[in-house]
């Protein structure tokens, strides 16, 4: 498995133009009501599991001794625009629900890793957008047993396999023992004006008509409420939500040699007040316009290995992928990772002036919305700030129901996108340094760094899209961000340059020792990670970092002709 | 409800085959139209070094919208209403002689999504790169296809691309007008009548409107607007008999408009009936395997002529690949090489005739004037008194046949357009009354030795057969050697001798193609009218593939001297070991 970091849309002209069209009503939200009472959607979810849940400890060889169901509703509006033009208009309205059943006994399950056998019992059932008690009820049966039959055959399986492996070293339990919660917040719900919007996109993206190097742009709005709603055998019964707007923009042109260059901005909040002035996102529109024409004639980069600075959001992908993705609880447990840290706690990992944080209670950062906020995680565990490295030293991992090593309980992060299995995922990454100078005072030092090393010149990485990084033993343990503005920086007063085509290379341990010194400010970066259990809303905070030495490749060029025909010209 | 209009607007009479001019009022008021004649005008000059230029371009939009609503047991489960539109974009380089089409590394281009406003600046600028990309791409496919029939001891001579007349036909634009509030309503009322089927395990009710407006332009001078409207109405739902098989029932109700589907109460009736079969159906014995005298009864007739007929009256031709590839193999039709001999009873005829709107009253849905190329559909005679005279044919030019006759209507394989039926026809001389056929059936299985005849029903046509009664029929044809057979029986009856029937379930149909058409012994004076959606994969499974278009078949019923049919092999599962949950009575 690549776990990895991307945009909110990444900047792929396909993407944000082969969007899907279909649009959704959702006029009939008001729950149908059956022979004049209604019955909640919760009332209707726990009945079901505790008749499912009894029947099969009666009948069931071997039987249960968990199930939880978690529903979830995802209500979205998305306006998209490219040339003025409106791409796509849509609303969609879907309600499903993922069933986890454990069979055996906490110590040993169905969950239990066993080599790389991937473990995915639950896909997610679509149900009645009414709180219609019949069609809930029949859905939840039928993928009951369709989970149930997979979760035995999966444990009476590997209960015979580990037997015939030479030592069998996971040792750990595969469930913990977490406190039931009840607990009820309804998302606020916010009007969205289709029309409106529709109005917006159009504006903003139609700037881009004025520059002729772009060939694909697009800027699009989504508005998406999430309605979740969770029970479990132990007595937890939850339901929450969250809101979320966002605001992309992205463009791509041909440089002359024909390596594709974009850049992406983007803008979330949870809540439409805190989204800026159609003016401000206007004159980022323009910003990210004239970025691309400048990449467009910009020198191709050369490898090099040299000191740099990565702004504060290029270091928050950094932290994201080489160090966060190494601390998830399960990839210490699971023989195919890496485990670069699984032996490290209370160790240093990073330097000491350094801390980290994973705080999924956090709602915002000085004024920034983080998307990777939620009140309980997936399997029901209320959400808490974690404090995984302390002045640098490893204290703990960032824990799902499953426990590892010491560890016996979830600390909340316990994640997945609807259709996945749960597996320990990041929230709101926050990096903390002691070390922290000005922006200015961190140039300096990057420029002394340059004379120091005697290089030609430094990087500044402004920018970046995402990132991959690979945890398993398989792969080279490596990591790569996908940069999309850097800057060469000189130590002779020269100002700085604009370059295009570069690609960040590195393994963890190491770049984690060359970190010199941070900035004073931090920024924030909101993105989706993908991994085991899907794609999941995460942020990342860090003031900017500077490096000893960084190692740079060249991006892959596919080496496209430019269009044989000029832009179509209209009077 | 808005109806299909007939008459052409604006460019003169139909068919207009005069030239035309783009600063034509009905062209410069439609922008989708005039973003494409433009842009087409620069995309025929595009020529990269001394490579082959475009002899050829043709420049499509669907314009659709859809309302897909999804219902069950009385709870909407999905309602959504999209508006979308799909370029097409076609540029063929080198001569309609040899240019990069049919061979294996041929595609069709299709480019994501245009603006959904009119905007004119933003259509041409994705026209223009969608050509430039497919420009690009015509010229390495036409030189690697001339690099593999280097190689080839024998290349086939047939030409790439027939001629075809030019077409002007501009028709008022389609556009949806129905209540999406009251289908939902009509959707939770029908789903909710299988709250009184108790062995009934899954089930759906289904309500689709698309209204498209197709719009073509092309380097030859063709420029067309014509409504593409498809709407239907799905039952399905599946149950476990008491041996552990799933049973299912399926029922399509199919239009061009949502005009012409049944009223509400029709479908609260048909959902009803849809459950009350599968009741029946659960209950039903299984059958052991059949061989004898069969007797397709009215829809069951015209599925199995529209399941066996599809790839029998269209000839497919072989791409060229590298010799020893391997890579297209292509089913040819079981007709290819008998034009001119008997392949029916003399006393039969088969004609599509897409032009037709209605048969006695009934809307048909195959009904087009235009195909999907430009071409006027044209009435074909298929087979005449039991000789094959023809086929039908898109722009792909196959051995035998030079021209299109019109009847390109959906994206074949290998940069093509595939050959569909529009009306089907099923006309006999001979004719027996409709009600003396089991009669009939039963003097046969008598004079065969037999207890019983077999009388079908309906057949699992389009399939909504699940991947696992897929694999498993796969695995049972292939251990019989069998390449090709037809969609299983989803209702089917002993007739014994007495007359009395029993409905059995779990039969498959052994080795059956258009080849056992010859068999026919009888056919009934009552005429049926089958609408269907076709979307060309094998057994029609419903909702496979991109795309979709509608036919019709109008067939009598037919009595069959010998069918073989067989028992399915299905490994049963256990029923689940929690019983289903108590459902509560609805309104």
């Amino acid at each position: 498995m690549i776990p990895h970091l991307r945009l909110l849309a990444a900047p792929r002209p396909c993407l944000l133009l082969a969007v899907c069209i279909l649009a959704g009503s959702w006029t009939f939200a008001k729950a149908h009501a059956t022979n004049g009472t209604k019955i909640g959607l919760l009332d209707i979810v726990t009945d079901e599991l505790n008749r499912e849940f009894s029947a099969l400890k009666a009948k069931g060889d071997p039987p249960p001794y968990y199930m939880a169901y978690e529903v979830t509703e995802e209500q979205s509006t998305t306006e998209s625009a490219t040339l003025g033009a409106l791409i796509s208009d849509s609303q969609s309205r879907t309600r499903g629900f993922d069933t986890t059943i454990r069979i055996g006994s906490p110590a040993f399950d169905n969950y239990h890793p066993y080599k790389d056998s991937r473990i995915q019992f639950t896909h997610f059932a679509q149900i009645s957008l009414d709180d219609n008690p019949n069609e809930i009820r029949r859905s939840l049966w039928v993928e009951t047993d369709r989970v149930y039959r997979g979760a035995s055959r999966r444990l009476l399986q590997i209960k015979t396999d580990q037997q015939l492996l030479a030592d069998d070293k996971e040792k750990n339990a595969d469930f913990s023992v977490d406190p039931a919660v009840k607990y009820v917040r309804d998302p606020e719900q916010f009007h969205v004006n289709r029309e409106d919007w529709a109005k917006r996109v159009r504006q903003w993206s139609g700037e881009f008509k004025s520059h002729e190097k772009i060939l694909s742009s697009g800027v699009e709005f989504e508005a998406r409420r999430n309605l979740v709603t969770f029970v479990n055998t132990e007595g937890s019964a939850i339901q929450t939500g969250s809101n979320l707007f966002r605001i992309v923009m992205q463009a791509e042109a041909l440089a002359s040699d024909g390596m594709s260059v974009a850049d992406f901005d983007s803008i979330e909040a949870a809540d439409p007040a805190h989204l800026p002035s159609d003016k401000v996102v206007m004159d980022r529109v323009k910003v990210l316009a004239k970025k691309v024409d400048d990449l467009v004639v910009a020198p191709p980069a050369e490898p090099i290995v040299c000191p740099a600075i990565l702004s504060g959001r290029a270091s928050a992908v950094f932290f994201h992928e080489i160090f966060g993705h190494r601390v998830e609880g399960h990839r210490q447990k699971d023989i195919s990772e890496g485990q670069t840290f699984t032996k490290m706690l209370g160790t240093k990992v990073l330097p000491d002036f350094i801390s980290v944080t994973f705080d999924a209670t956090r709602e915002n950062y000085k004024g920034n919305d983080l998307i990777g906020h939620y009140d309980y995680d997936d399997e029901g565990v209320k959400a808490r700030p974690v404090k995984v490295v302390e002045d640098g030293v490893l204290k703990t991992f960032l824990l799902s129901r499953s426990p590892v090593g010491e560890f016996k309980e979830s600390n909340g992060h316990g994640r997945r996108q609807p259709g996945f299995e749960v597996v320990s995922r990041q929230s709101n990454l926050l990096v903390e340094s002691t070390k922290s100078v000005s922006s200015k005072e961190l140039r300096a030092r990057l420029i002394e760094e340059i004379k120091k090393q005697n290089k030609p010149y430094g990087l500044y990485f402004e920018e970046v899209s995402s990132g991959y990084t690979t945890t398993g033993r398989r792969g080279l343990q490596a990591f790569t961000v996908v940069p999309l503005v850097v800057y060469r920086v000189f130590a002779d007063g020269r100002p700085d340059e604009l370059i295009r085509g570069v690609d960040i290379v590195g393994t963890p341990l190491a770049s984690f020792q060359k970190i010199l010194a941070t900035s004073d400010k931090a920024e924030v970066f909101n993105g989706y990670c993908g991994a085991e259990s899907g794609s999941v809303p995460v942020s990342a905070v860090s003031p900017a970092i500077l490096v000893s030495e960084i190692e740079t490749q060249k991006k892959q060029n596919a080496q496209e002709k430019q269009p044989l025909l000029p832009r179509p010209e209209f009077k | 409800m808005k109806k299909r209009v007939v008459t052409a607007l604006a460019l003169g009479g139909m068919f207009n085959t005069l030239a035309w001019s783009a600063d034509a009022p009905a062209i410069q008021n439609d922008v989708q139209l005039r973003a494409m004649v433009d842009e087409l005008a620069r995309t025929k000059t595009l020529q990269l070094n001394n490579l082959d230029k475009p002899y050829f371009v043709q420049y499509a939009i669907s314009d659709s919208e859809e309302i897909l609503i999804l219902a069950s047991l009385g709870g909407i489960l999905t309602s959504s209403y999209g508006h979308s539109r799909s370029p097409h974009i076609e540029v063929r380089v080198g001569s309609a002689q040899f240019d990069n089409t049919n061979s294996v590394f041929s595609g069709n281009a299709r480019f994501g999504s245009l603006p959904i406003d009119d905007d004119y600046a933003a259509l041409r600028t994705e026209f223009w790169l969608g050509s430039d990309a497919v420009y690009k791409s015509s010229t390495d496919q036409i030189t690697r296809k001339r690099n593999a029939a280097r190689e080839m001891a024998e290349v086939d001579q047939t030409p790439d691309l027939s001629p075809a007349k030019p077409l002007v036909d501009l028709e008022p634009p389609s556009h949806l007008a129905i209540d999406q509030h009251q289908w939902e309503e009509i959707l939770r009322r029908a789903s909710a009548k299988f709250t009184a089927a108790p062995s009934v395990s899954q089930s759906h009710v289904r309500f689709r409107t698309i209204s498209s407006s197709y719009r073509v332009v092309n380097s030859e001078g063709t420029i067309f607007r014509i409504p593409q409207d498809l709407s239907d109405v799905t039952i399905y739902a599946e149950a476990l008999a008491p041996d552990g098989n799933k049973v299912w029932n399926y029922r399509a109700m199919v239009g061009l408009t949502a005009a012409s589907l049944p009223s509400g109460e029709a479908v609260e009736k048909m959902a009803e009936r849809t459950a009350a079969d599968l009741e029946s159906l659960v209950k039903a014995p299984v059958s052991e395997d059949y061989s004898g005298p069969v007797l397709f009864e009215q829809e069951a007739a015209a599925q199995m002529l529209a399941a066996t007929l599809e790839d029998a009256i269209r000839l497919q031709r072989k791409p060229v690949a590298p010799p020893n590839s391997n890579s297209s193999q292509i089913l040819e039709s079981v007709w290819a090489t008998k034009v001119g001999s008997k392949v029916l009873p003399e006393w039969l005829s088969i004609i599509d005739d897409p032009l037709k709107q209605d048969f006695q009253g009934t809307e048909l849905a195959g009904f087009y004037k235009v195909d999907d190329e430009g071409v006027a559909a044209e009435r074909v005679v298929l087979v005449d008194k039991g000789v094959m005279k023809g086929f039908l044919a898109s722009r792909e030019p196959v051995k035998t046949i030079a021209a299109s006759n019109g009847h390109g209507r959906l994206p074949g394989l290998w940069g093509t357009e595939l050959a569909v039926p529009g009306n089907l026809f099923i006309e006999a001389s001979e004719k027996t009354p409709e009600d003396q056929m089991k009669a009939k059936l039963i003097e046969k299985a008598k004079a065969a030795g037999l207890k019983f005849g077999l009388l079908i029903r309906r057949l699992d046509f389009p399939s909504a057969a699940g991947g696992e009664e897929l694999q498993s029929m796969g695995r049972q044809l292939q251990k019989g050697g069998v390449s090709r057979t037809l969609n299983s029986p989803l209702f089917a009856y002993r007739v014994y001798l007495d007359g009395h029937e029993e409905l059995v379930r779990g039969l498959r149909f052994k080795d059956f193609s258009a080849k056992d058409l010859r068999d026919i012994d009888m056919a009934s004076d009552k005429p049926y009218v089958l609408n269907y959606v076709n979307n060309g994969s094998g057994f029609n499974h419903a909702d496979s593939g991109q795309s979709a278009t509608t036919s019709s078949v109008i067939a009598p019923s037919l009595l069959l001297d010998s069918v073989d049919l067989a028992r399915a092999e299905n490994e049963p599962g256990k029923l689940p070991l929690v019983p289903a949950p108590a459902l509560m009575a609805q309104q």
